[in-house]
């Protein structure tokens, strides 16, 4: 009797094992089989995503200005294969982010991409937000592109202004730009708006591509081998007017350099002269603008004055390329030679030199050209419907359009 | 034959339990599976993915700037001709050879041109002299007056031949 009992136990005891490992044969079948499908669903969630941010860029391809499409757009919730998208369109600090959600039975993915907002200033060769005015001795000047005036144009007996396209008394929203609210306070345009702006352009960049000086003097620049690769160099005074920057004999330039020196100062450009192939040195002053020569000059450059631009004291023929914003008055002053000015069209379409692409907020012309892409978080789908009160990230700006 | 039965139930009860916790350990994933595909998801609208870098003030000296403070502020030509001198050398000796000349060439220009732009900036900085001295708070003009001298140290160390004192 005893012995059939332990027969009993010990049989018992071996199916229990055998149940045990089979169960966990099971459950690792389970399991494995559960991450494949999650991984399939993932990824065709994320395809679905992408379909989506697709059809959203074409949807988008319809809005010329940044305002419209952000005003005007309709988040799209379409079923694809077998899941669904729904894309949505935000604010964000270098334009417009567009964020698609895919999902697929248990997968959810989310993409998201930007485009900038073009200023609506670099549709223009010369935009002055007050007047234009030239004066010198026999000299002539001559502007390529669209000048707009939101002032008007005066010229002396003695020099001649000729303009391919000009027009005086636009709208400010189309001769200048606002810094948006980068205090955060309510209030644009502000010093403290500028000095905020100054700080995040420079940190959005990695150490080696930025120089960060902060001075109320003023700052000697040479643009020589050590400035190669730098795409922002910003001098940081402590009150307006304080960090003045001069730029001097720039013809040591390289292929492709492509830097913005930012000032809370003014800035003067001292005999520019680069010859080099898309190279481009550009400017963002909370002051004044100031341009000079003796010898020729010649550069490609997108100059932004908070205040006025100065083209004084040019003492031999010259050309420069690219925009030229100030929000007030655009000077050329006893221009003695020759100088003209074309427009380029680098900035229209999408190459924006560091630190403008963060000066149009929600305004502006819209990019076609993709300036970033992501893989977005997405909302949990049971959040989904709450979701639609949230409000979109990114820096709100006073509208002007 | 009684122990026999009790064996026999508690290993019945035995593979139920078992039965149970696979099942309910497979059920979890089902579950999860759904609300946490890959890592990043969460309720919210995601931030803006720019990186936020710390920001330290460089030290200017070591891109080659020249900062002036107020009273520091070479205040005539003499000493505008020093710093443009020494600016231009620093420019010379980091910049290749052919990179040089070339830029020699492109601002290359009869002497005797030169020497005339010098003479005009020269009477330009003297006639603006005179205006600031009977308006001293003239901001532009000291600016100008600024922008001219470095100019004058430019010619000087650009074309040299033509530039006599």
């Amino acid at each position: 009797m005893n012995k059939k009992a332990a027969v009993l136990a010990i049989t018992c005891i071996m199916a229990v094992f055998l149940t045990v490992l089979g169960a966990a044969f099971i459950a690792r079948s389970v399991q494995e089989k559960n991450l494949a499908v999650m991984f399939s669903d993932s990824a065709e969630s994320f395809w679905i995503a992408e379909a989506g941010l697709a059809r959203g860029y074409n949807e988008l391809s319809n809005y010329l200005y940044c305002a419209d499409a952000l005003n005007n757009w309709s988040d799209l919730e379409e079923n694809f294969a077998e899941g669904s998208y729904r894309v949505t369109l935000s604010l964000c600090d270098q334009g417009i982010r567009m964020q698609s959600e895919g999902s697929s039975r248990s997968g959810v993915k989310a993409v998201a991409a930007e485009f900038s907002c073009i200023p609506f200033p670099f549709e223009n060769t010369l935009s002055a937000g007050g007047d234009i005015s030239l004066s010198g001795l026999l000299a002539r000047v001559e502007v390529y592109g669209k000048t707009r005036i939101s002032g008007s144009y005066s010229g002396s007996r003695w020099a001649s202004g000729w303009f391919e396209d000009k027009v005086e008394g636009v709208d400010p929203s189309q001769t200048t730009l606002e810094i948006p609210d980068y205090d955060d306070d309510g209030t644009t345009d502000e010093f403290d708006d500028f000095v905020v702006f100054g700080r995040e352009t420079t940190s959005s960049y990695p150490e080696e591509e930025r120089v960060y000086i902060q001075t109320d003097g003023d700052v000697l620049i040479y643009p020589d081998s050590s400035y190669v690769g730098k795409k922002v160099v910003f001098v940081e005074g402590s009150s307006p007017g304080a960090g003045n920057v001069f730029i001097v004999f720039d013809s040591t330039w390289q292929e492709d350099e492509d830097l913005t020196v930012i000032s809370t100062g003014d800035v003067s450009y001292l005999e520019p002269l680069q010859f080099q192939e898309d190279a481009r040195l550009s400017v963002i002053s909370w002051g004044d603008y100031s341009e000079a020569s003796i010898f020729r000059s010649e550069h490609e450059s997108v100059i932004y004055s908070h205040h006025d631009a100065n083209f004084v004291d040019i003492l031999d023929w010259g050309s420069t390329t690219g925009n030229i914003i100030a929000n007030n008055n655009i000077s050329l002053l006893e221009v003695l030679t020759y100088e003209k000015y074309y427009y380029s069209e680098r900035a229209l379409n999408g190459d924006l030199p560091a630190g403008f692409d963060r000066l149009a907020g929600g305004n502006g012309i819209l990019s076609n050209h993709l300036i970033n892409w992501q893989e977005a978080n997405a909302v949990q789908p049971v959040d989904r419907m709450q979701s639609d009160s949230v409000q979109p990230a990114g820096r709100q700006v006073a509208g002007r359009r | 034959m009684k122990k026999k039965q009790i064996i026999i139930a508690l290993f019945l009860i035995v593979l139920v339990l078992l039965y149970v916790v696979v099942m309910r350990s497979s059920g979890k994933e089902e579950v999860s599976g759904k609300t946490s595909v890959g890592p990043s998801e969460e309720a919210v609208l995601p931030q803006e993915n720019v990186p936020v870098r710390k920001l330290e003030p460089d030290n200017p000296q070591d891109y080659g700037m020249i900062v002036f403070a107020p009273q520091d502020k070479p205040d005539n030509q003499v000493e505008w001709d020093k710093v443009i001198k020494e600016t231009i050398g620093k420019i010379k000796s980091g910049t290749p050879n052919a990179s040089w000349q070339a830029a020699q060439e492109t601002i290359k220009e009869d002497p005797a041109k030169t020497k005339d732009k010098v003479k005009d900036l020269d009477k330009r900085i003297e006639e603006y002299e005179t205006a600031l001295r009977k308006n001293s708070d003239n901001a532009f003009l000291r600016k100008r007056i600024e922008r001219l001298k470095i100019l004058r140290s430019l010619a000087e160390e650009l074309a040299p031949a033509a530039v006599s004192r």
